[in-house]
């Protein structure tokens, strides 16, 4: 297991590495320069600010610098205005993780409560409303899900804010000491609740169909019957013996959907106009901020590749037969 | 019913005359048809391919240019004048939104086509040749995997645009090649997968009993039998290609203006939400439209093809 556990570690090493280098040299395939402006910058100035990016160095010095600086954390700096990669993703990520984490929470919780009741009723009224719903949250986009309930509850019926987020403000949270000066005041429940529905539906489609499938492979096990046939009550059967069971499948989708969450957000929060790391990404694009573009390119990868890494070895946990592979 | 009928039949009923031969396809076909939500889906799309086609080159159909504009109605409302209203620069939506489906399904198709050869090829070659090429092409495919897909694919395009080269000089190849580039792994895992499960079956092994060649057997037992799934696999990724270009025209990555695409039609109707919702409800519906069609469409051909996996 231990074994098992190091290896799959240490295999994320190599894909970081390599996300790395195709990013740092697709960058440096982007045609333009970082510092083209409408109006040319004299030479002068230019040469002082490519010095103080190291863009005048040849580029394997510039890509020697660079996995160094990663080795140490050290993301690199904005290229529009100087400050540290590494901080202007945090400060996101103090808003992108409470949006994730509460659009995580409404995903765990709808998804697998529908998946449950599906299952139960299986091949019944609430069976099909339920795969309905799984069926449209798959396949609705989740900018065009935020388009529609924009309409219908902030234009139309007025009862929901249309833009920022509802939640505290990252200068009052600090995500790395978890200091205590959260304020219940300062969230706005009109403003969180689009955007947490926009985010987590898709999700919320997904588990409930793995849950649904799951119960209903286990409600098929010979030890259901036998449950029932001792005369258990059927809540027991359903929550002591169905649900623990079918949990096994639902908790490996749980990381990626996780890691989806947090960083598949740059749509929602660009429609919501939410100041976290994805609505930062997309100004970068926008402003050809490569250093920005590549903090926040690897950081994602970094989330994606942990998050793979805890499905896999809950996955050797759960079934040894993985690890003797 | 047609089982009701088929059983009624006076042949089957003297018990002894079999049912007519059918192959794998046609007897999936067949399936896909008494799949009535996959057929309503397959003229839904048959449908927006053709007016998105007619619309884009007949005029009657167009009624208007896309680039057109008209600063005597702005922002108006569905009439007959407009079937979908105008826009703020009083720019037919109709055309625009037609423009736009054009755009999309070609992403959509050309998508998966790159993606087809390429998984073919990848998973064929690593579940074909040997351990060391399977060691590589995985190794090569973990890596794209580990990519968050929507920033690789920003990338790709950031690196692909204001080039003039031959084909990937046009935005719409670019968008195509910059999807495709991520978007091959699945299809690539998949078909290794069957390929590396088919190899073991007995019917593999009857047939090199009977003395056929490792040609013979790719062509004629390996592939068939791979491209049930990889069929709907695809199918399933037009929606998400589909998806991608929207996302990167609704954050202004995608086509250049003033050619519209469905993802920044949806962007620029929101400036005017409050205004006129028409201008957002209608590309926004169509993108919903596609993407349904197209994830019914593939439920029904993933039922019809492997009956057992429902």
């Amino acid at each position: 297991m231990t074994g098992f556990v190091i290896r799959r570690i240490l295999w994320t090493i190599p894909v970081l590495w390599a996300v790395a280098t195709i990013t740092f040299f697709l960058m440096h395939a982007v045609p333009g320069g970082p510092f083209d402006r409408e109006k040319e910058l004299p030479p002068a100035a230019l040469a002082n600010l490519e010095k103080r990016y190291n863009l005048d160095k040849p580029l394997y010095v510039q890509y020697g610098l660079y996995l160094t600086n990663l080795a140490q954390g050290d993301l690199g700096l904005s290229f529009k205005n100087g400050r540290e990669v590494r901080d202007i993703i945090t400060e996101g990520l103090a808003v992108t993780a409470q949006l994730g984490v509460i659009a995580f929470l409404y995903a765990t919780i709808v998804g697998i409560t529908l998946g449950v009741v599906a299952a139960l009723y299986h091949n019944r009224l609430p069976d099909y409303l339920c795969v309905f719903f799984a069926t449209i949250g798959t396949a609705m986009p989740n900018f065009i899900i935020a388009t529609f309930l924009v309409i219908i509850f902030s234009v139309q019926l007025g009862w929901l804010g249309v833009l920022g987020w509802g939640g505290p403000r990252f200068d009052i949270f600090d995500p790395l000491t978890w200091t205590n000066n959260f304020d219940p005041s300062a969230w706005d429940f009109r403003k969180v609740v689009l955007p947490v529905i926009a985010l987590g539906t898709l999700s919320a489609a997904y588990i409930a169909r793995v849950t649904r499938a799951s119960v209903l492979e286990v409600l098929n096990q010979d030890y259901i019957r036998t449950a029932r046939a001792k005369g258990l009550a059927e809540y027991v059967v359903v929550l002591r013996h169905t649900i623990k069971n079918a949990m096994v499948p639902i908790l490996t989708v749980l990381g990626p959907i996780f890691a989806f969450l947090v960083t598949g957000s740059f749509i929602v929060e660009r429609v919501f106009a939410i100041n976290g790391v994805g609505y930062r990404f997309v100004n970068a694009v926008f402003q050809r901020d490569y250093g920005m573009i590549m903090g926040t390119t690897l950081f994602f990868a970094a989330v994606v590749a942990a998050a793979n890494l805890v499905v896999d070895i809950l996955y050797a946990v759960v079934d040894p037969r993985i690890r003797y592979r | 019913m047609a089982e009701a009928e088929a059983l009624s039949s006076p042949e089957l009923l003297a018990g002894f005359t079999p049912r007519r031969q059918r192959g794998l396809w046609s007897d999936a076909f067949f399936r896909l048809t008494r799949n009535r939500l996959a057929m309503a889906a397959l003229v839904m799309l048959i449908a927006l391919v053709t007016l998105a086609v007619l619309g884009n080159n007949v005029e009657a159909i167009q009624r208007y240019s896309p680039r057109e504009q008209n600063t005597d109605v702005l922002l108006a409302g569905p009439s007959w004048a407009h079937f979908f209203g105008t826009d703020n620069l009083g720019r037919d939506n109709w055309s625009r939104v037609l423009q736009g489906t054009l755009i999309s399904l070609q992403v959509g198709f050309g998508v998966q086509a790159i993606v087809l050869v390429i998984g073919l090829t990848v998973g064929g070659l690593a579940a074909l040749g040997g351990r060391m090429l399977d060691n590589i092409m995985m190794r090569i495919t973990d890596i794209f995997y580990a990519f968050p897909d929507l920033l690789f694919i920003i990338l790709m395009r950031a690196v692909l645009q204001n080039r003039d080269w031959p084909i990937l000089g046009d935005p719409v190849p670019q968008m195509i090649f910059a999807i495709a580039f991520v978007a091959w792994v699945t299809v690539a895992r998949l078909v290794r997968g069957q390929m590396l499960s088919l190899k073991e079956r007995d019917f593999i092994l009857a047939s090199r009993a009977m003395g056929a060649g490792n040609f013979r057997i790719v062509t004629q037992h390996m592939l068939p039998n791979t491209l049930g799934p990889v069929i709907v696999a695809v199918v399933f990724g037009i929606p998400l290609a589909i998806f991608a270009e929207a996302v990167l025209g609704f954050i202004g990555f995608g086509v250049p203006p003033p050619t519209a695409s469905l993802g920044r039609l949806v962007a620029d109707g929101y400036n005017f939400i409050r205004t006129n919702i028409w201008m957002v409800l209608f590309p926004a519906g169509t993108i919903a439209i596609l993407m349904l069609s197209f994830t019914f469409l593939g439920d029904g051909l993933r039922d019809a093809l492997d009956p057992r996996a429902r």
